[in-house]
């Protein structure tokens, strides 16, 4: 077999040939990540830019979906609570909607990023971007479906008298610590989905079933007036990442502060960036190799 | 000068077959157990050694199903080896499928922009070309009507016009040259050729072995994921017919 460059041969000293994938230490990972993005931040762009384009663009409607779907949704649950708990706050369809918005987000990332390989497959086969873009687009959209859709509250502001407050700081906070935990808590499993679709169906499970155990219809206030702050119930739903930042969506907007325990906070504030972590790391590692298999 | 810009070291690359969890925990337990093993893939590509310098225009031909595409998505960096190693200088482009990610209810110039991106081109080159694209593509009045609008020539003819307007240092091509009528046919081979003079380094799969015998400097058949036999376009293409008959 002849062979055009052989070892002491022409120019080798002049080599610049380095392994496209260059073995680093996986703390490195994380940042690895964030400056991929930053490199293809016009193509996530686009490819936001695609997707609202998609979503709404054959819409009678457009962009009245983003506000219409949530407060659809919130109504009718808001209907359905009443008529099994007969509850008669005045906030409370409030409270459902802001739940709604953020729930809806979670999950939305949280499932998109499990699937994301399998869903980008055919692009993912003939293009050496780096894959992470596909679901962080993909948050990136969500992120700004669920800004629009916050607007929706603001009728109701009106109708309840609230005035904005500077507790309103805790808002984008809020809605970003949800997309970090959903997006890194995905980047986990969206290798392995590839290998086992199974990891999808039982995704759709715990987004399905996470919505009863996350404050979307009850609020913290609830949990601790039924269970008691002494509970162990109360301590398993606490366990949920998405109490923490769905409460302090509501507040925000009500311009009032949350009452946690610090261990709480604490939690809510190290959940997210554990999982971008844990996620950026095992993506890293794995998300190449699992191409010949989609 | 012989830099060699793109290095294929004892590069093997297995294509795991399709498995459901049920599988995994047979084929795991069978070798807890000692029994005969199941081989859990294919072996797409077997130990390919080749080295490739700078400027060099390589084809290479084979049948269908002999990995020619793997070895071009391996090249690329889509598919990491198995086992060796896949070393390169410079930036790497796939053609391949032209017109990736296009989307149909974006404008032909939206999608200049996204398929630009997807190339990894930034903003301000995708700016300063799409001039440059629109005229080449010859699409000037129907550069702002939705892509679905578009015929199937004209999609291919504004994918080409991206994928070639930007010159990599490593241009994978793969079977991406026939499309558009004659005319357009023409210009982009042209347009192809002009970039590979710029003494970019070119790899290219076809089955047109008469445009291959014109631009190549070596070329490689393919078989059963294997290099068969590799050198000069003259004598490849002579051993393929006397091989395939």
């Amino acid at each position: 077999m002849t062979d055009g460059f052989q070892p002491g041969v022409g120019n080798p000293g002049k080599s610049n040939l380095r392994p496209f994938y260059q073995k680093e230490s996986f703390i490195k990972s994380p940042f690895k990540l964030i400056s991929n993005l930053i490199t293809y931040k016009y193509l996530v762009r686009n490819l936001v830019n695609r997707d609202l384009n998609q979503k709404y663009n054959n819409a009678l409607l457009g962009y009245v979906w983003t506000l219409l779907e949530p407060a659809l949704l919130a109504s009718v649950y808001y209907v359905l609570f009443i008529i099994i708990a007969k509850h008669s706050e005045p906030n409370y369809p409030m409270w459902v909607l802001i739940g709604v918005i953020g729930w809806g987000m979670f999950s939305r990332i949280l499932n998109g990023t499990v699937n994301s390989l399998t869903t980008n497959s055919g692009m993912i086969q003939q293009s050496n971007i780096p894959m992470e873009v596909y679901s962080f687009s993909l948050a990136a959209t969500q992120l700004v479906i669920t800004a629009l859709s916050m607007l929706v509250v603001v009728p109701f502001m009106v109708y309840l008298e609230i005035a904005p407050t500077v507790n309103l700081w805790m808002l984008p906070i809020s809605i970003l610590s949800l997309m970090i935990t959903a997006w890194g808590f995905g980047l986990i499993f969206a290798s392995l989905n590839v290998m086992f679709p199974d990891v999808a169906h039982l995704f759709r499970f715990i987004t399905k079933a996470g919505f009863f155990v996350s404050p979307v219809m009850w609020t913290y206030e609830m949990l601790i007036d039924k269970a008691g702050s002494e509970s162990i119930y109360f301590d398993i739903a606490m366990l949920n990442p998405v109490v923490v930042p769905l409460t302090c969506m509501r507040h925000s907007i009500e311009g009032t502060i949350p009452s946690f325990e610090l261990i709480h906070v604490i939690y809510a504030g190290i959940f997210p960036i554990i999982s971008y972590i844990i996620g950026s790391i095992v993506f890293t590692k794995y998300s190449r190799g699992v191409v010949t298999r989609l | 000068m012989n830099t060699p810009v793109l290095k294929l070291e004892q590069v093997v690359l297995d294509y795991p077959k399709k498995e459901a969890i049920v599988g995994f925990f047979k084929r795991t337990l069978r070798k807890i157990l000692g029994g005969k093993s199941i081989a859990p893939h294919f072996r797409a590509l077997n130990q390919i050694d080749l080295t490739i310098n700078k400027g060099e225009v390589i084809g290479i031909i084979g049948r269908n199903g002999s990995s020619k595409s793997t070895l071009l998505k391996t090249m690329a960096g889509i598919y990491s080896p198995t086992e060796g190693k896949v070393k390169m200088d410079g930036d790497i482009s796939l053609l391949s499928g032209v017109g990736l990610g296009m989307n149909k209810n974006l404008s032909g110039r939206e999608n200049i922009h996204l398929y630009g991106s997807i190339l990894g081109h930034s903003r301000a080159t995708m700016d300063s070309l799409t001039g440059e694209i629109i005229q080449f593509s010859e699409l000037h009045e129907f550069i702002d009507e939705p892509f679905r609008t578009y015929s199937s020539g004209m999609k291919a003819r504004l994918g080409i016009s991206v994928a070639t307007a930007v010159k990599p240092d490593i241009l994978l091509i793969d079977e991406v040259l026939g499309v558009g009528d004659p005319g357009f046919k023409k210009r982009s081979q042209e347009r192809i050729r002009r970039m590979m003079d710029d003494s970019n380094t070119v790899v290219i799969v076809s089955h047109s072995f008469g445009l291959l015998k014109e631009i190549c400097d070596r070329m490689i058949m393919m078989e059963k994921g294997s290099i068969k036999i590799i050198g000069t376009p003259d004598d490849v293409i002579a051993k393929y017919h006397e091989i395939e008959g």
